[in-house]
């Protein structure tokens, strides 16, 4: 594929998925992660990845297992250095101000559950919500489908007590 | 809340997300995005950086070596630090290829496997130099000042001084190893005296161990499965 095509066709992709690059950093980003830097270094890890991408796996498949690796080495590496693609002030992904923050609270209290998994289980739980496959999850992670199986039953107990215990302190404090 | 309402709650807010994030494509112009270099790729860099040093340094002691082939007083503190370049050269190497195999679309176990593996490897390779950087002073002078300066370090300092600078090499690595194991248990100090205690200590070759551990331990069905 031409550069100007390659280009103009993984802009278009992503312009498709850009929700997946803001959900990643929104779990994987928190203290000591800066969000904007994550988006930053996963586009340039999915630009430099794209002319390897197998177009027999779902875009959206792939640009996860692309992303949550990022952010998962993101988040381990040791002091991590901040790096601006962009100036400062400039972000790759905007989001606008009036309308940020969560439209619920139970979308609030279930980012709060997911904040309190493991990185590993912090994929499965951005996996599963999406509505995607067992195959699919099991593409992305690595894992046998009955792995997943078994560690998604687990997850909806630990999201439901997380949740429930949570909804408790919220209501604790009102 | 029950479990089919986690999804349905995350997947209305999929809809809203499209409405109110857009990607800003003045950053994201092909240009841009080819003069971005990922954490990866500087790692990479760094690496094959060491690698061409550690050539040089292989071949600048073969030519120490040969010059001095008939001094064995020369050629054994050169064979010694050619030694150690070798290994440092060979291990440079292996990891320049290792992140030149690491493929970000491969599935989360398989990549942060690889990712962790060679973290652990540089980690060790770290702790080693450290440890023997005392020890390997007095052979570097001895060479250094041959191959530099044309001057004879034994006649010139003495052999009591060159054994002297050997012992305090000695005392120095394990004053260091007791003090960094002190240093990582009290969270004091400057921020990279820390980082240096952490690497001479080898803490963070435990931390790589429990990721790949974890990571072993999650391609495994959890124990009880089924029931």
């Amino acid at each position: 594929m031409a550069e100007p095509d390659r280009h103009s066709r993984f802009l278009a992709l992503l312009e498709a998925h850009r929700r997946i690059l803001y959900k990643v950093a929104r779990v994987y980003g928190g203290p000591g992660v800066e969000a904007d830097d994550l988006v930053q270094e996963t586009i340039a890890q999915l630009w430099q990845s794209f002319p390897r991408y197998d177009e027999r796996l779902k875009f959206s498949t792939w640009m996860y297992r692309v992303a949550l690796n990022v952010a998962i080495s993101f988040q381990r590496r040791e002091g991590t250095r901040k790096r601006h693609l962009a100036p400062e002030s400039q972000e790759m992904l905007e989001v606008a101000r009036d309308v940020e923050g969560p439209p619920s609270e139970d979308l609030a209290l279930l980012y709060q559950s997911i904040a309190r998994l493991d990185d590993l289980s912090k994929a499965l739980a951005m996996l599963y919500l999406d509505g995607h496959g067992h195959a699919d999850i099991s593409e992305v992670l690595g894992i046998s489908t009955a792995n997943v199986s078994t560690r998604i039953g687990r997850l909806k107990d630990r999201l439901r007590a997380d949740m429930k215990s949570l909804s408790t302190d919220t209501t604790k404090e009102t | 809340m029950e479990l089919d309402d986690f999804q349905k709650c995350w997947q209305a807010n999929d809809a809203r997300l499209d409405e109110v994030i857009r990607l800003n494509h003045r950053l994201l112009r092909a240009t841009e995005l080819e003069g971005t270099r990922t954490a990866m790729a500087r790692v990479r860099v760094s690496l094959g950086f060491e690698l061409v040093m550690g050539l040089v340094s292989l071949v600048a002691l073969g030519a120490f070596i040969a010059a001095n082939v008939h001094e064995l007083r020369f050629v054994v503190p050169a064979l010694l630090l050619h030694g150690v370049a070798l290994v440092l050269t060979a291990i440079s190497g292996r990891q320049w290829l290792q992140v030149g195999s690491l493929d970000y679309a491969a599935p989360i176990t398989q990549l942060q496997t690889g990712v962790e593996s060679l973290r652990l490897s540089t980690v060790r390779t770290t702790q080693w130099v450290l440890w023997l950087s005392p020890l390997l002073w007095t052979p570097l002078l001895i060479v250094g000042l041959r191959g530099v300066a044309g001057v004879d370090a034994w006649r010139a300092l003495g052999t009591g001084y060159l054994a002297a600078n050997v012992l305090f090499g000695l005392v120095f690595l394990a004053l260091m190893v007791v003090g960094s194991r002190w240093l990582t248990k009290r969270p004091t100090g400057a921020a990279w005296l820390q980082r240096l205690a952490h690497a001479v200590a080898g803490t963070n070759l435990n931390v790589a161990r429990e990721q790949l551990a974890r990571l072993a331990a999650f391609e495994e069905s959890p124990r009880g499965a089924g029931k």
